[in-house]
């Protein structure tokens, strides 16, 4: 039992540690992404939506369904692959970590060919002399002169340097997996709901005054603030392009009141919570009058379309009265179905054109201009004003500051494992007649066709820097050449 | 577009054509020498370019990152830009000129197709984030362009001396080849290596920053959207890329096809997705 507990040890080791594995699941986790965008997924879209595909691709939809593949990137298969990722990335850079700091760093120079550069050059002064002024070249080179020793009759030298491009490779991976533990803490402990206002509308930030509460429940929290929205700031380029979009609010909390904005792209931060100024539209107020001009019914109703003539309609509750409703901002007379069209979206001469149905009895069918009312059999409907109305998402973004760590990390990590190429050159000095032969190589970890023109010039300093060297700079061992040819 | 902008625009336009035509012809006629005046013309072409951005943004009052039109006017800029770069870094890189005039011409192309007018930027691009995205956005994918162009020069580098003993059309391809002053195979093969890292350098900073623009925008960094998830898709392709290079030792033409094939997820995230399916981020509605 022990040595198959054993075995299976050694074989989960083996396998969580495998390069090959990361590359297979990095594989596999493309094709999923890719297979996600492009199959319809019902988190997407809206439920209607959804089921106008279903009805359209019956037998499609029940495989999809059935194999997981409506929701991909909610699946349990989807977050096991990511998990096994995450397990493999751990395991990797923890050992590739625990042999860096101790020292066993990886050697370059080794692409598949085997080939490295080389050159040699000769020297009328004696070893130890060309050994210093070498390692003096090397070392004003950026290169750290790790190791002088004699092997043999021969001075040897090695430099390095770039070695911390390889802390780099293993910051930018472990960024991931905080990057994932972000996004994780952020689907468990985050929320996320929807609010509609209405100008001079007040809400608490309680559950029961949102449109959709926040989700998941268990992670929300209520502050209990009061939000009052004073105004919509909205401006136009020539009238029709929107160009600014803001809301000015007046906060209570703790008795402290205080006016805060939330634009488009710079949130409203109260409470622990993020109000996202998502969208905007006209809030017309109609009142509804009996025969004898007593009111029965006002409401502001939000309009969900905002472009100037499209329709919407609402029932008046407690009654049998359709209203389909085409607002015109700035209503002028034009060749259109309804007779108007809108100058500009600036409110500045509103009118609504509405058809009134009682009971699918068309009981009016007209333009009315604001504060004017449309007649009907059992009284009026009155065009009594006109507000914005606006819909904020409320988000509580407890994985942020993880996600922005991982974020910082990542890059930080990719930049240096990228700027940072471990390259090495080893000297040998050996003694010829009364002077000395030295021969050099080099390699690069990454880009090493590239290192050429840096080598050459190395070898080159330090022919120049040894006295009565002659200089010969051309690559004589390996198999590289010049990158140029000009 | 302004009447600057008009000016510039189609200056650059006929002289990305004069710079293309020279160049097909020094290929076509073996004409080396007639590569330095296409690199030429290629260069006063983006000058008139720059000067057409310039136009643009002046009389907008904003960066040119709003619509496909902008896109594809300053895509195409960073695109010659990089080229330019690339080919002062390294001399013998001139012919890459042959594939990247045509494209960048192929690209206002594009952007003309689609509506230059000028427009206001609208609430959902005032934002820093916005600009970081797209600026990393056109370095990335031009990296990866230049990269797949390195890699096409790198496999009829290693195909040349096969051509030599083929047909008609195969020898004078494989004395093209030959013939221009390019590096040798390997530097090829390691400078679109390069590229591709710089493009994934780019890339990563593109996402990250489209993240933080998103939570800011929509209240969420992720959504799975079509268009960011294939961005992810790309990055990822990329990724792959580097890991069978940097772990596995890749090397030479499979990765050279490797960076062609990868190409394609680029394609798919700029142009093909925001048509294929519905997505918030549609660069045409944003």
């Amino acid at each position: 039992m022990r040595a198959i507990l054993r075995q299976a040890r050694k074989l989960l080791r083996r396998t969580l540690l495998s390069r090959r594995l990361a590359l297979a699941l990095l594989i596999l986790m493309t094709l999923t992404v890719i297979v996600g965008s492009l199959l319809p997924q019902a988190g997407r879209f809206g439920p209607l939506e959804y089921e106008q595909w279903r009805a359209e691709h019956p037998a499609l939809a029940t495989w999809m369904e059935a194999s997981g593949l409506n929701q991909v990137f909610s699946s349990l298969w989807f977050w096991g692959l990511a998990t096994l990722m995450a397990l493999n990335l751990l395991c990797l850079n923890g050992q590739r970590a625990y042999r860096l700091a101790r020292g066993q760093q990886p050697r370059p120079g080794v692409d598949r060919a085997g080939r490295s550069h080389g050159a040699a050059f000769g020297a009328s002064t004696p070893p130890s002399q060309v050994a210093e002024a070498v390692a003096r070249t090397v070392a004003r080179h950026g290169y750290h002169v790790e190791v002088g020793r004699r092997r043999g009759e021969a001075t040897c030298l090695e430099g390095v340097r770039g070695t911390a491009g390889h802390w780099g490779s293993i910051v930018f991976h472990l960024s991931l997996l905080v990057v994932l533990a972000g996004g994780a803490l952020q689907a468990l402990a985050g929320a996320s709901g929807w609010m509609l206002l209405t100008e001079g509308q007040t809400v608490r930030d309680v559950a029961e005054d949102y449109l959709v509460a926040p989700r998941p429940a268990s992670a929300s929290s209520f502050s209990g603030l009061d939000l009052t929205l004073d105004k919509v700031v909205v401006n136009y380029a020539q009238g029709r392009r929107l160009t600014d979009l803001a809301a000015q609010f007046s906060v209570l909390r703790n008795g402290l009141a205080s006016q805060e904005w939330s634009r488009v792209n710079e949130p409203l931060s109260r409470g622990g919570k993020q109000f996202v100024f998502n969208r905007y539209g006209f809030a017309p107020l109609f009142v509804l009058r009996d025969a004898g001009g007593v009111e029965r019914f006002h409401t502001y109703v939000n309009l969900m379309v905002r472009q100037n003539g499209e329709q919407d309609a609402f029932r008046i509750p407690g009654t049998a009265l359709d209203v389909a409703v085409r607002l015109y901002p700035e209503a002028v007379e034009a060749e259109t179905d309804t007779g108007l069209d809108s100058a500009t979206m600036w409110p500045r001469r509103p009118m609504v054109y509405l058809v009134v149905l009682d009971d699918d009895l068309e009981v009016y069918r007209g333009p009315v201009a604001l504060n004017d009312a449309a007649p009907l059999p059992n009284g009026s409907l009155a065009f009594a004003g006109l507000r914005y109305w606006a819909l904020f998402r409320v988000v509580q973004n407890t994985g942020e500051v993880v996600l922005f760590t991982g974020f910082w990390l990542g890059l930080i990590g990719l930049v240096l494992r990228f700027g940072l190429v471990e390259r090495r050159v080893v000297v040998r000095v050996t003694a010829r007649g009364t002077g000395s032969l030295v021969s050099v190589s080099g390699a690069a970890e990454q880009f090493n066709v590239l290192y050429t023109e840096e080598f050459v010039g190395l070898v080159a300093a330090m022919a120049k820097e040894v006295e009565g060297g002659a200089q010969r700079n051309a690559v004589l061992l390996g198999r590289r050449r010049t990158v140029y040819s000009e | 577009m302004a009447r600057s902008e008009t000016l510039f625009f189609w200056a650059a336009v006929v002289l990305y054509i004069a710079s293309s035509a020279v160049y097909i012809a020094a290929f076509a006629f073996r004409r080396e020498r007639w590569l330095a005046p296409a690199w030429r013309l290629a260069l006063l072409g983006f000058a008139a370019h720059s000067g057409a951005l310039l136009g643009r943004w002046v009389a907008t009052g904003h960066p040119p990152v709003m619509r496909d039109y902008e896109n594809a006017v300053a895509g195409a800029w960073v695109t010659v830009a990089v080229f330019l770069a690339l080919q002062a870094r390294y001399p013998g890189l001139r012919g890459l000129g042959l594939p990247v005039v045509p494209f960048a011409l192929l690209m206002l192309g594009y952007g003309l197709l689609t509506s230059p007018r000028l427009e206001p930027l609208t609430p959902a691009y005032k934002s820093f984030w916005l600009g970081v995205h797209v600026v990393f956005a056109w370095l990335a994918y031009s990296g990866y362009a230049a990269a797949t162009g390195l890699a096409v020069l790198h496999l009829l580098k290693r195909w040349a001396p096969t051509l030599v003993n083929g047909n008609g059309w195969q020898r004078r391809l494989a004395k093209q080849v030959t013939y221009t002053r390019m590096p040798e195979g390997d530097a090829l093969d390691e400078l679109s290596y390069r590229m591709v890292v710089f493009g994934f350098l780019a890339d990563a900073v593109m996402l990250v920053a489209g993240a933080i623009w998103a939570s800011y925008l929509w209240g969420s960094f992720w959504s799975w959207d079509p268009v960011e998830t294939w961005a992810l898709v790309n990055w990822l392709t990329y990724a792959v890329y580097l890991h069978l290079r940097v772990s596995m030792r890749w090397t030479g033409a499979r990765m050279s096809w490797l960076a062609i094939a990868a190409m394609s997820t680029v394609i798919v995230s700029f142009w093909g997705i925001s048509y294929v399916t519905n997505t918030l981020h549609s660069f045409r509605t944003l």
